[in-house]
């Protein structure tokens, strides 16, 4: 049995994911037609063997909730240990980062945990991760916390690691950066034992001082804990934006990055499976460049969009750079252009709607148009 | 553990006539329509109709099947203690081959597995048909009948009817009087679809005198429903209207998938869902140039050329510049840029290699055929395969 034991941050709900995280969080936004982003997190813990996970949660989990259906679709039903569903006592106020969100769950981590190591993640992390390699380099490097770091830019708000002479251990960190910038981006990944976090989550509590990597790895790295760091090369992006959503999905158009998230034979990204017949395009249908999941039914045009499941786009409709979330209905003689359709959205005809990629029009659940 | 009703899949069949395809999979394992394979027609009608026991009766070629129903959860056959059993022949220990003889054998042999149910009706299915039925009206029928015996029906054309075994119907008492296995001159267009409901008692001990007698096929339409007529037991037709193919020919099996094209069968219904246990895939990707009307896509699927009245199941390739049109695609089946592939059935995994045409199209011709390729071959780069051709190894691809 694998020594480590997984944390999955779910609790995230960015303000500027607006409507689309009303009534969810961040780590249950549907992704490129049949996903959800917390796949991401569970289908990278369960490709390394680890499926003793739990899952912090907090609002808006529901939808959470019935995506994750007990850990069944990552194997993590199990006799002893599997998915943990971790809610927030009810009785305090909402989590203001990580480690008020690792407090809230201390009685699991202090005493139900098993394992000596443990790795955390975010949710809403787009990135297809080999944490096997993650915890050997661990163990061998011989640090006290591993970060997971990509080489490339990363367009949201995040930390950077500033790397040390050898290149392999952090010298410094850089909190809240933008896009491009010395060192490297963190993914808010990290593995160390299960000691060491408890021990930083005390002085934490101690000091009143709150905040994960500001105040606690900003803390332990002066203290001289040597923090490693671990290069991701592939596609990674955390979501907390709608432009960065609508990017990350449309990102996947492109061969190479989809199959930097989705490599056709290794660590194999499971989800929820939904029960759907293929896709019908009718006589109609004209489809370019658009990744479409199945149950959909297709009469109109759509060049550049991605569909998911139970979609139905009428003859006459006309999609450009749309993601339309699942069974949404798209009537005749509607016109969308960079539009993001949430689940059961019922755009009746003519509409005309046009947003651009930085700003894409969002609408919400349900919405009859 | 006692069950009202379980039913028993007959999945052992060959399914010779569709012999390319059939080569290294039972008839029941065989891809259908996208999504589906033939099998999970009677599983999700059993599923949908609230039948928690199954046992599938395998014997040819049965490892992808096994491997296919697994724990059955696919239908939602694995809670409480219901489950999908995969039933081989075994070996008793008396010495005599275990082979199944014929469909009553296959029960016979499994009587202590139905006996475990201790169920008082048990339903009789064969894994070849493409339908929706709900099991439970026929057993409702047949419980206000107290039948002994209910067997599904569906009137067919007369001038067909001497491909099937046909029932005759005393209008008085409504109940069977006749059972005739493919008659030259048929009497009635009630065709028997292979779907009994029988009294497990009754049918038991029936099954054991039939054992019995070496002088029988041990087959329920050859035997056992002849005997039981005879018998003076009560045999009553259920009448079933609506969409239900015998696809065991390559014609009727390539007719049913154009079928879904049309929607003669309505599988998009959620109140009948018709599951499957097929590999979760990637959205499909529909290329910038890619062309495809009146067709269906399914997930895993890469389309680059043209595709025109078909149906193509997960994985599936269509490279830019290939036509695929009026032809079925099974998983992984690879069509390369240049290739056409018309009126034809493309096996698992086979790759119709740049330039090659397979099939033709009848333009109103009479008498043309499905062009069929099996499983796990290559048609090579430039070769023609006609139609009506069946081929089943890289080697038979005519020069």
């Amino acid at each position: 049995m694998i020594n480590v034991h997984g944390i999955v941050y779910a609790y995230h709900d960015h303000p500027d994911l607006g409507e689309l995280c009303k009534e969810r969080t961040a780590a249950a936004l549907p992704f490129c037609g049949r996903f959800r982003l917390v796949d991401f997190a569970l289908s990278n813990m369960m490709n390394a063997g680890i499926f003793d996970v739990g899952v912090v949660m907090q609002y808006g989990f529901q939808s959470l909730m019935e995506h994750l259906n007990s850990g069944r679709p990552w194997n993590m039903v199990r006799h002893s240990g599997g998915m943990h569903l971790l809610l927030a006592p009810v009785n305090r106020a909402g989590y203001d980062g990580d480690m008020q969100a690792l407090e809230g769950i201390f009685n699991h981590l202090s005493r139900d945990v098993k394992q000596d190591y443990i790795l955390l993640t975010r949710g809403d992390l787009c990135a297809n991760i080999d944490f096997s390699a993650l915890i050997e380099q661990h163990m061998r490097s011989g640090a006290d916390v591993t970060a997971v770091c990509t080489t490339e830019d990363l367009p949201c708000e995040h930390h950077r690691f500033l790397p040390d002479e050898s290149g392999a251990f952090a010298a410094e960190m850089l909190s809240r950066q933008r896009g491009a910038g010395r060192g490297l981006a963190s993914l808010e990944t990290y593995i160390m034992r299960r000691g060491l976090l408890l021990e930083m989550m005390r002085w934490s509590r101690e000091s009143d001082r709150l905040h994960f990597h500001s105040d606690g790895l900003q803390h332990v790295l002066h203290a001289g804990w040597r923090i490693g760091l671990y290069r991701h090369t592939g596609y990674a992006r955390i979501i907390t934006s709608v432009a960065e959503y609508y990017e990350a999905n449309m990102d996947m158009l492109d061969r190479d990055k989809r199959t930097s998230l989705f490599p056709p034979d290794v660590r194999y990204v499971a989800t929820r499976a939904r029960s759907d017949v293929s896709t019908y395009y009718g006589e109609t249908a004209r489809v370019t460049d658009s990744l479409i999941a199945d149950g959909c039914r297709i009469e109109g045009r759509l060049d550049r969009c991605i569909l998911s499941s139970g979609v139905r786009v009428a003859d006459g409709a006309n999609l450009r750079g749309c993601i339309i979330l699942n069974d949404a209905f798209i009537g005749p003689g509607t016109d969308l252009r960079c539009v993001i359709a949430d689940k059961n959205v019922n755009a009746s005809p003519h509409i005309d709607l046009a947003g651009n990629a930085k700003l894409p029009i969002v609408i919400p659940k349900g919405t009859v148009l | 553990m006692k069950k009202q009703c379980i039913a028993m899949l007959l999945a052992g069949g060959q399914g010779s006539r569709l012999y390319a395809l059939t080569r290294d999979m039972a008839k029941p394992g065989i891809p259908f329509g996208g999504k589906y394979r033939i099998i999970d027609f009677p599983l999700s009608n059993c599923a949908n109709s609230g039948i928690d026991v199954v046992g599938v009766l395998t014997q040819y070629r049965p490892q992808q099947l096994n491997s296919y129903i697994g724990s059955g959860s696919a239908w939602d056959l694995d809670g409480g203690d219901g489950g999908a059993f995969i039933l081989p022949p075994y070996q008793s220990g008396g010495g005599e081959s275990g082979w199944f003889k014929g469909t009553a054998d296959a029960i016979y042999q499994n009587i202590g597995f139905v006996d475990l149910y201790d169920p008082e009706y048990v339903l009789i299915l064969s894994g070849d048909h493409i339908y929706k039925m709900d099991y439970s009206d026929m057993l409702a029928v047949h419980k206000r009948n107290q039948a002994d015996c209910t067997i599904a029906v569906i009137r067919v054309p007369m001038e067909e009817a001497s491909r099937f075994g046909i029932m005759t119907v005393d209008e008085q008492s409504g109940a069977i009087c006749k059972f005739t296995e493919k008659p030259k001159e048929p009497d009635s267009d009630l065709a028997s679809m292979g779907i009994y409901i029988f009294s497990w008692k009754k049918l038991r001990s029936y099954l054991v005198a039939d054992a019995a007698d070496p002088a029988s096929e041990n087959d329920f339409g050859k035997n056992i429903i002849p005997r039981m007529l005879g018998a003076g037991e009560r045999l009553i037709p259920y009448y079933f209207e609506g969409y239900w193919r015998d696809v065991g020919t390559i014609g009727s099996f390539w007719d049913a998938n154009m079928d879904i094209l049309s929607s003669q069968i309505n599988l998009y219904d959620s109140n009948w869902p018709i599951l499957a246990n097929s590999p979760r895939r990637f959205p499909q990707y529909v290329g910038p140039n890619a062309m495809i009307d009146h067709s269906i896509v399914t997930e895993g699927s890469e389309v680059y050329g043209r595709v025109q009245n078909s149906v193509l199941s997960v994985s599936v390739i269509v490279e830019e510049g290939a036509t695929v049109r009026y032809s079925t695609l099974m998983p992984g089946a690879r069509i390369c840029a240049g290739a056409v592939v018309e009126y034809a059935i493309i096996g698992e995994n086979t790759v119709v290699e740049q330039g090659a045409h397979v099939g033709a199209q009848p333009d109103g011709s009479p008498g043309w055929a499905v062009a069929t390729c099996g499983p796990n071959i290559s048609v090579r780069a430039g070769s023609v395969v006609p139609p009506g051709a069946m081929i089943y190894a890289s080697e038979e691809v005519p020069q």
